[in-house]
């Protein structure tokens, strides 16, 4: 029992081993916090001392200011455009069939077997339908556009517009079909005449295959390209005998031979019969089909680019209605900047070398009939040259249009060249690099 | 060929919410004044920090080291500063003092201190609008100041007699002000980020020093001084402006003849107006006072080293002035000082409640919490 009860000095012992226990609690509390000394209640009453300056500045800049086409390059278009309205827009793909099958698999012991008869073929399209416009029922017609032309001497010549354009006659036809807009899916068939085919496969000749619509109303297909990841592709059955598949045929350009890469932009590609004529050369045209894009290169004040925060930028573009198709109905258009670095002086390729549509920059609509002063704001590309690890970049922007080469809506705006009350302008609104803080 | 087209319009936007500033009021110019007052004299409301071996404020109090020694001290403060119905609640954490004694013989000292002589830590975070170009733009603008001024102190002190010490100190000031200011706008693909940063760098020298005297077994008296060298503000490789660290007088005494209790009361006089030349705004720098009182009672013993339990109250004036609006500050402080190891290793701990003078409808308080640790191997 005696030895149950704490003595005196044990309690003391205890207690002082507790407050000690509980300082380093509190201590250890206290410690753990973690900084933050974030105000400004007491603002502006107790933060007097600061001014920001800002300027605002029109000024002329341009460098050098043009119209570059076709975008995308020819053969490179991630979708094809199919379109008809009246005697303004004509528009036809075309996708080749260089290699055809001579022999499927039947089955039998001694190999594959020469095919010698087909059945059912047809074209299959896969389609953008959201973006697609018709109201009436459609004709599809396929034309053989084959050229006796085409081996690495006459590549060129190979994918002329002159030459093919001409193929799309009566006696080219290899396939039509009507269909009812209601029936047109996102997935087309397109039966051809199996004979005509059959002769191809075994002359061993080329297919290439010309798509032209038609219909009472505008039509404007937009088919899934070869570089879209979803081409069209040639189907037929290698027998008679019902009980075989399908063969299925991908498209492929066997020309140029000597430039594997271009043959395979010329696997699809589109023939523009019909379309618009663009302002002259002296304007700067965005859209369209082929696609065309507006380069502007720019010299801006180092005072504004090296010894200031650029808060704002805005160019300013006159534009110039055109008697385009759809001229009320806005064409986004989309500033880009060009990430070429000077070295490089072909304007095409540095309309090509830009960022992505959207990064960066607000897109802007233009209704291809209006006129008047457009804003596009680029303060990020100014703000981007005014970077050190962009002084080897050119300091361009680039407008595209949303979608390039399959709407033949384009805008046109007045360039350096016109008038100075029409050119384009830069806005700037910049606070020069002060010292502050000082109290 | 450029050409300028047009200088269409020079905004000089001068709005008040613009302002990058403390938005507290002890942090305004150089930065809250720390005081040099180690976790045990804070305690104590700085009535000891005269004969306080480990505060910098009298070169001949570290005598009181004994042997070579360690001292470091964490002190966050958690502060609230009040302007009509909006509140801030920040925490600032700091480490004020760190020091390394020296035993040079039975009668001398050496030291070497750094410690915080002006705090400028804050950031402030701010809505306000403004008109770029033909249209008007909101935006969250960020001001941040990180840094001090600290004071870099050589010193030595030294016993004359058993019942005279003397001290001398050889300063230099150093530090930096890193600031930075980012103004963010609503769109920001339409309208780029304003940023600002700059560091603002201090060089200073001063030299300082003072005298323990205890005339009678349960008295003793101390006052210490620290004159001023000059102090360059630069920016890069660019002075700025040019001034004086301030002159520093204090002095205090104290009577131990309580059982088991001490007293003590000082005075301090720092002639902050020196700086007032480097100043670049409206405000002003001051000379200030400081008074503090505070008691030391012993308690139970840990090790046969007894706990201490402090207790204490100090005022004084904050140096910079906001359109001539001079704030006082007031603290009451408690603490308690733990012998871990015997005397070789001990933890203070102190507890400061601080007011501020309301300054342009601005109220401002903080507990400041305080731990030092004091290694002596």
């Amino acid at each position: 029992m005696v030895a149950l009860m704490a003595t005196p000095r044990t309690v003391m012992t205890t207690r002082r081993g507790r407050f000690v226990l509980l300082a380093m609690l509190v201590a250890g509390t206290v410690a753990a916090c973690t900084e933050d000394f974030d105000g400004g209640a007491a603002c502006p009453a107790l933060c007097p001392e600061q001014n920001v300056v800002v300027y605002d500045t029109t000024i002329d800049p341009v460098e050098l200011d043009t119209t570059v086409s076709p975008f995308p390059t020819h053969g490179t278009e991630t979708e094809l455009f199919l379109a008809r309205r009246g005697d303004t827009v004509d528009v036809r793909p075309v996708v080749r069939f260089d290699s055809l099958p001579s022999f499927f698999n039947s089955g039998s012991p001694t190999g594959d077997t020469v095919i010698t008869v087909i059945d059912s073929p047809y074209v299959k399209l896969r389609i953008n339908l959201p973006d697609s416009r018709f109201s009436q029922p459609v004709t599809f017609d396929v034309f053989d556009v084959d050229t006796t032309t085409g081996d690495s001497a006459f590549a060129r010549n190979d994918t002329s517009t002159a030459i093919e354009r001409q193929l799309f006659r009566p006696d080219r036809l290899i396939g039509s079909i009507t269909f009812d807009s209601a029936h047109i899916t996102d997935s087309l068939r397109i039966p051809l005449d199996s004979l005509k085919v059959l002769n191809k496969i075994l002359n061993k000749q080329r297919l290439r295959l010309g798509f032209r619509a038609s219909s009472a109303a505008l039509v404007q297909i937009r088919i899934i390209a070869y570089e879209g990841g979803d081409p069209p592709l040639l189907r037929f059955r290698p027998t008679a005998d019902t009980a075989f598949a399908d063969v299925t045929v991908f498209p492929r350009s066997l020309v140029p031979r000597s430039q594997i890469t271009l043959a395979a932009d010329l696997t699809d590609y589109v023939h523009v019969i019909q379309f618009p004529a663009a302002p002259d050369p002296t304007f700067l045209t965005v859209g369209g089909v082929p696609g065309k894009r507006t380069l502007i290169r720019f010299t801006v004040p180092s005072r504004i680019l090296d010894s200031s925060n650029v808060l704002r930028a805005t160019l300013e573009l006159t534009q110039r209605p055109v008697n385009s198709v759809d001229k009320t109905v806005p064409l986004t258009l989309f500033p880009l900047v060009v990430t070429a670095g000077t070295e490089i002086t072909d304007v095409g390729r540095s309309a090509f070398l830009t960022n992505s549509p959207g990064a960066g920059f607000d897109s802007v609509l233009v209704a291809p009939g209006d006129s008047g002063v457009g804003s596009i704001e680029v303060v990020n590309a100014l703000r981007a040259w005014g970077l050190g690890l962009t002084g080897s970049s050119q300091k361009g922007i680039v407008l595209r249009a949303g979608p390039e080469s399959v709407d033949p809506r384009f805008g046109a705006f007045y360039s350096s060249s016109a008038a100075p009350n029409l050119r384009p302008r830069l806005r700037v609104s910049y606070s020069p690099v002060r010292s502050f803080g000082i109290p | 060929m450029m050409r300028r087209f047009m200088l269409a319009a020079s905004a000089v936007l001068v709005l008040p919410a613009l302002g990058a500033a403390q938005g507290t009021i002890s942090t305004q110019g150089f930065g809250y004044p720390t005081g040099g007052l180690s976790t045990r004299a804070g305690a104590a409301g700085g009535g000891f920090a005269e004969f306080d071996f480990t505060s910098p404020r009298n070169p001949s109090s570290t005598l009181g080291w004994g042997r070579g020694g360690l001292y470091f001290q964490y002190e966050p403060e958690f502060r609230t500063v009040t302007a009509g119905p909006a509140t801030d609640n920040t925490m600032t954490a700091r480490f004020p003092i760190w020091m390394a004694g020296l035993q040079l013989g039975a009668k001398a000292m050496g030291t070497l201190t750094y410690s915080t002589l002006l705090d400028r830590t804050w950031a402030t975070e701010v809505r306000g609008g403004q008109i770029l170009g033909p249209d008007s733009v909101g935006y969250t603008e960020r001001v941040e100041s990180n840094g001090a001024i600290n004071d870099l102190r050589l010193g030595v002190s030294y016993s004359v007699r058993d019942n005279l010490s003397v001290g001398f100190g050889l300063h230099g000031f150093t530090g930096e002000n890193r600031m930075t200011l980012r103004r963010q706008y609503d769109d920001s693909l339409r309208y780029g980020t304003l940023t600002r940063a700059l560091t603002i760098s201090y060089l200073g020298a001063g030299f300082s020093a003072g005298a323990t005297w205890r005339p009678h077994e349960q008295i003793a008296v101390a006052a210490s001084f620290r004159s001023g060298g000059g102090l360059d503000v630069t920016v890069g490789d660019t002075v700025l402006a040019s001034g004086n660290i301030p002159n520093r007088f204090g002095a205090g005494i104290r009577f131990d003849g309580l059982p088991g209790a001490s007293v003590a009361l000082s005075v301090e006089r720092t002639q902050w107006s020196s700086l007032d030349e480097l100043l670049q705004t409206d405000l002003t720098a001051n000379d200030t006072w400081e008074v503090g009182v505070g008691a030391e009672m012993q308690g139970p013993k840990m090790r046969n080293v007894p706990i201490l339990f402090y207790l204490g109250y100090r005022q004084r004036d904050l140096p910079f002035a906001v359109s001539g609006d001079v704030s006082k500050e007031r603290f009451y402080s408690a603490g308690t000082g733990l012998p871990l190891a015997g005397p070789r290793v001990l933890l203070d701990m102190a507890v400061q409640r601080a007011s501020r003078s309301e300054v342009q409808g601005v109220s401002e308080n903080a507990w400041i919490f305080s731990m030092g640790f004091t290694v002596r191997p």
